[in-house]
């Protein structure tokens, strides 16, 4: 009988015009979403390539010099795309695309996509990822709305009733008829996603259990709003009621919800500035983490504990060269003090990403995009990740740099010694390696909870309509 | 129809239908959401424009108190060990170049109350010192909040284009249908009521509740900028009400369009429904990726610009060095007198500054060339009013907000102009291996930043808009007129 009834609802979806169009145009803008992600990752991944191999190769070629002065000449760290990331792009557009790495200085993250673009893109991009989350919850809508009402006004609901079909039935058959289309969609479409992508892209991080991950996320979103599409559908007395309550919900939680959160979350725990942040940084640098460390004092403290406990009278006597020692005590320290700044930085992006997911309790859409983002390593969480890895890479580079003046220049000598050329091809170029899938879904814990709350909600309450025959 | 039966006048209908709108709780309800979600998107572009004037303020004063110190080392008593040291620091080439560094801000405009546009992801105060132009400028990026980023802001402009749309389509999508579906129609066209005039009379009124809607923000937002930012009522203010009350005839339009189709309820709903949904989310998307593809835009190479310039064969080679002074000084013709001679102690800095002169010749090209393939993607949008009417009204209201990646593009270019005005100031000293005086500080300039001019598509987009609406408008009347006749 539920084949029955799952058969039949396909059979009118399929003779209805306006059904096979925008099913049509649904398939068809995924595609494109997906061609233009090939693309667009392609031509990144090119040119950024192409720029991290370029300052490689400055680096490699800088010309003996003073190993202060070639760490001054710095190295890049790209972000490059990767398979996942042209399904679901995240946060990366809007957090810049390569940051400059030197001594003494975190630099901050340079040129974001979402500084290039028009102002046209307030929902976000046009990606595979916005298609699943904004444009599919829409057409299941548009096809779940009357899926009951249309029968009880049309007067198909008795006739079937006559026919001593259970009303349960109906309302399980027509939420699994929508249900499994929407499924054979997603599955369809993230299996083309992975083939083409990692054909076209050929990334060594391909993760076959992400794609299965983003593949379940998928499921109990579109499982969500089929539920919520047939439980209105059978609850209101018509179609225009239904249609009205549903696009509107979709709107409040789809549009609305998301951007108050987001507000709320910066008025609640508000970013700082970077003339606030750097500040703040020149003060701890300066006057020491406690404020009354002065540079200076620090510098003799140093000076005299290095010259008692290597038992000489003056730092031109030690055995390694003393201004090289320095350079990396100073470096080691500001270090310190960035590692409290920006983890202040990270604190209040964490607290504020908390935020949200309180408010995606509300939000099928919010806890979908940051379960996918989390799949996609294309999260917060993950951001934040790469950046402590720069720089990291960028700390060991000039401790690199620091220990050859301090073990093979002399006191004084910044003219004369130069560093070797090998030096340089014995720092590695930069590569960021990837978090593991449990450690990036640690992170949105809320909103797995979330997702299948509303789901046991949505199913008891299409349970209680069968049972109680609101029709 | 009792011909007898004096017809009800255009005013007295609207009265009418203001009281029948008035009756129902559930409607104020209904506007107290939307002016609730008003208030809360000026409290957004307030909390923004707040923070950033006072970011702007503690930059400035400390920037410009720390410049105010170097200029009075020229005048510290050199009798004392501090004075001396004091005029040490100002005088000498050295010192002098590397610590005269000016700030350039930009101000928010009294507008900005109302749009953050790409403000958040922009960077609205730099520090400039006489180095190279372009490694200093791209060491300077505000934190960006990827997180409100991503959603995106909650500002008026997101209200005004996004959600005041929906009001009108909740207002109106039923706006005949309702009547015929309860029997009521029957008996108001008893009355000689024609189908037009009742459907003009109740949109009358939904026009009338949206104007006091944007006045009441407006206004709201016109006391927030003259207590808390000093700021009078400017043009731009007015532009932006002006553009938003055309985009919202738009809408009203296109629903009265809709309503003369004098179709089922649900259909009213549900192409409503979809034209937000297509007006408002697909189409505006869907033209972003099209100026994207249509002008690729590459920032890999212009990254690399951050790097301090360095070239080995200016420490290796004195000639090397001296030939990129005199490079300098013939495409700057007031050097041409620039000191070459390698046993100065200042050579190498002069060399330094040279070479990074001629550097930001080479980049600074490539770099307007980017900005100007950003801007061009800003034009698809705004010149695509008549299939993107919202996206494109979102467009004009941030420039008109001075938010827009053009007019952060036109600060860093009076940025640019103030680089060079130091340049001017400091390296004649510089060139001509001189301490540093009085005349060179008092030639440093002064940045005063001049906002955006109105961009050239408004008028288009407006008359576009108008024309757009006017059109819709025309046809749901001569439907209405023909379905009477």
């Amino acid at each position: 009988m539920l084949k029955q009834i799952i058969q039949n609802e396909w059979q009118l979806w399929r003779r209805d015009n306006r059904t096979i169009w925008l099913l049509g145009i649904i398939v068809l803008i995924s595609l494109l979403a997906l061609v233009f992600g090939v693309a667009d990752a392609r031509k990144k991944i090119t040119q950024r390539q192409s720029a991290q191999e370029a300052s490689r190769k400055a680096w490699l070629a800088q010309g003996e010099k003073h190993p202060h002065m070639s760490a001054h000449f710095g190295n890049y760290a790209y972000k490059h795309p990767s398979v996942l990331s042209v399904f679901d792009p995240g946060i990366t557009a809007y957090t810049g695309t390569s940051v400059y790495l030197e001594p003494h200085r975190q630099n901050d993250f340079l040129l974001s996509e979402s500084g290039e673009r028009d102002t046209g893109a307030r929902f976000g991009w046009f990606t595979p990822s916005f298609i699943c989350q904004f444009i599919v919850p829409l057409l299941i809508l548009l096809l779940t709305f009357n899926i009951v009402v249309s029968d009880k006004e049309g007067g198909t609901y008795a006739l079937l009733l006559a026919q001593g079909v259970p009303s349960g039935k109906v309302i399980y058959g027509k939420a699994a008829a929508s249900f499994l289309l929407f499924a054979a969609f997603i599955t369809a479409y993230l299996f083309v996603v992975a083939l083409v992508t990692y054909i076209a892209i050929a990334s060594p991080t391909f993760q076959l259990t992400s794609f299965g991950y983003l593949w379940l996320c998928y499921l109990l979103y579109y499982a969500t709003w089929c539920l919520l599409g047939v439980a209105v559908s059978a609850l209101v007395k018509s179609a225009g009621a239904s249609i009205s309550l549903l696009l509107l919900f979709w709107i409040l939680t789809s549009i609305v919800l998301p951007k108050w959160a987001a507000s709320a979350g910066e008025n609640i725990h508000p970013l700082t500035t970077n003339y606030a942040f750097k500040k703040k940084v020149a003060e701890d640098i300066a006057n020491g983490l406690n404020g009354h460390d002065v540079q200076s004092e620090r510098a003799k403290r140093m000076q005299d504990s290095v010259l008692k406990a290597e038992g000489v009278d003056s730092v031109q006597h030690l055995n390694f060269n003393f201004e090289g020692y320095v350079m990396q005590q100073g470096e080691e320290y500001s270090s310190k003090v960035y590692d409290v700044h920006f983890g202040g930085i990270y604190k209040t992006l964490q607290a504020q990403r908390k935020v949200q997911s309180l408010f995606s309790v509300g939000s099928p859409l919010m806890m979908v995009r940051n379960m996918s983002m989390a799949a996609a390593g294309t999260s917060l969480e993950a951001e934040l990740f790469f950046q402590q890895q720069a720089e990291a890479y960028r700390r060991s580079f000039v401790q690199t740099m620091n220990q050859d003046m301090m073990m093979n220049s002399a006191y004084g000598d910044w003219d004369k010694y130069k560093v070797k050329d090998s030096l340089y091809g014995a720092i590695h170029d930069f590569a960021a390696p990837q978090k593991s899938l449990n450690w990036r879904l640690r992170h949105v814990s809320i909103e797995q909870a979330a997702m299948l709350l509303w789901l046991l909600l949505l199913l008891g309450a299409v349970y209680r309509i069968a049972r109680k025959n609101y029709l | 129809m009792d011909t007898s039966l004096q017809p009800i006048r255009f005013p007295n209908l609207i009265v009418l239908q203001w009281n029948q709108f008035a009756k129902r709780k559930t409607n104020w309800l209904v506007v107290l959401v939307f002016l609730s979600a008003g208030f809360f998107g000026l409290y957004q572009g307030y909390a923004e424009k707040k923070k950033k004037a006072a970011t702007i303020t503690a930059f400035r004063t400390e920037k410009d108190s720390l410049l105010n110190d170097m200029k009075m080392g020229l005048v510290a008593d050199t009798t004392t060990v501090e004075g001396k040291r004091k005029f040490e620091k100002s005088s000498s080439l050295f010192s002098g170049l590397w610590y005269t560094r000016l700030p350039s801000y930009k101000t928010p405009v009294t507008t900005s109350i109302y749009n953050i546009g790409q403000s958040d992801v922009l960077t609205y105060y730099y520090l400039f010192a006489v180095e190279n132009f372009e490694m200093q400028l791209l060491k300077q990026t505000e934190i960006t909040n990827p997180l409100r980023a991503l959603a995106g802001h909650f500002d008026v402009s997101f209200w005004i284009v996004y959600l005041l749309p929906l009001l009108v389509l909740l207002l109106t999508f039923n706006a005949l249908s309702a009547d015929r579906d309860n029997g009521n129609w029957r008996l108001i066209s008893s009355q000689g009521i024609t189908e037009k005039q009742w459907l003009r009379s109740k949109f009358s009124v939904v026009a009338i509740l949206c104007l006091l809607l944007l006045l009441f923000i407006a206004v709201n937002g016109c006391v927030l900028n003259k207590i808390v930012f000093t700021q009078a009522l400017a043009w731009s203010d007015v532009l932006f009400f002006t553009a938003s009350l055309i985009y919202l005839f738009f809408w009203l339009s296109l629903f009265y369009f809709i309503n003369s189709l004098r179709k089922t309820t649900t259909y009213n709903a549900l192409v409503g429904g979809i034209a937000w949904i297509a007006v408002c989310l697909v189409i505006p998307v869907a033209v972003s990726k099209g100026a994207e593809l249509a002008v690729p835009v590459d920032n890999a190479g212009i990254s690399t610009f951050s790097r301090r310039p360095q070239n080995p064969q200016i420490e290796d080679s004195k000639a090397f060095a001296q030939g990129v002074i005199r490079n300098f000084a013939a495409t700057n013709p007031q050097y041409r007198n620039a000191d070459v001679d390698s046993s100065k102690p200042a050579f190498m800095l002069r060399t330094y500054h040279a070479y990074h002169s001629l550097l930001h010749g080479e980049r600074w090209p490539v770099l307007l060339r980017y900005f100007s393939d950003v801007e061009k993607r800003q034009q698809v949008t705004n010149w695509s009013t008549v299939f993107n009417p919202a996206s494109s009204t979102d467009g004009m209201l941030t420039a008109l907000a001075d938010n827009d990646a053009p007019a952060y593009h036109q600060f860093t270019k009076q940025t640019a102009d103030m680089h060079k005005g130091i340049q001017a100031a400091l390296y004649p000293g510089l060139f001509t291996d001189r301490s540093l005086n009085k005349d060179d500080y008092k030639n440093l300039p002064q940045f005063l930043y001049q906002r955006n001019k109105v961009p050239a598509s408004l008028i288009g987009y407006l008359l576009l808009l108008k024309g757009l609406s006017i059109v819709l408008y025309m046809k749901g009347n001569r439907r209405l007129s023909k379905l009477s006749d």
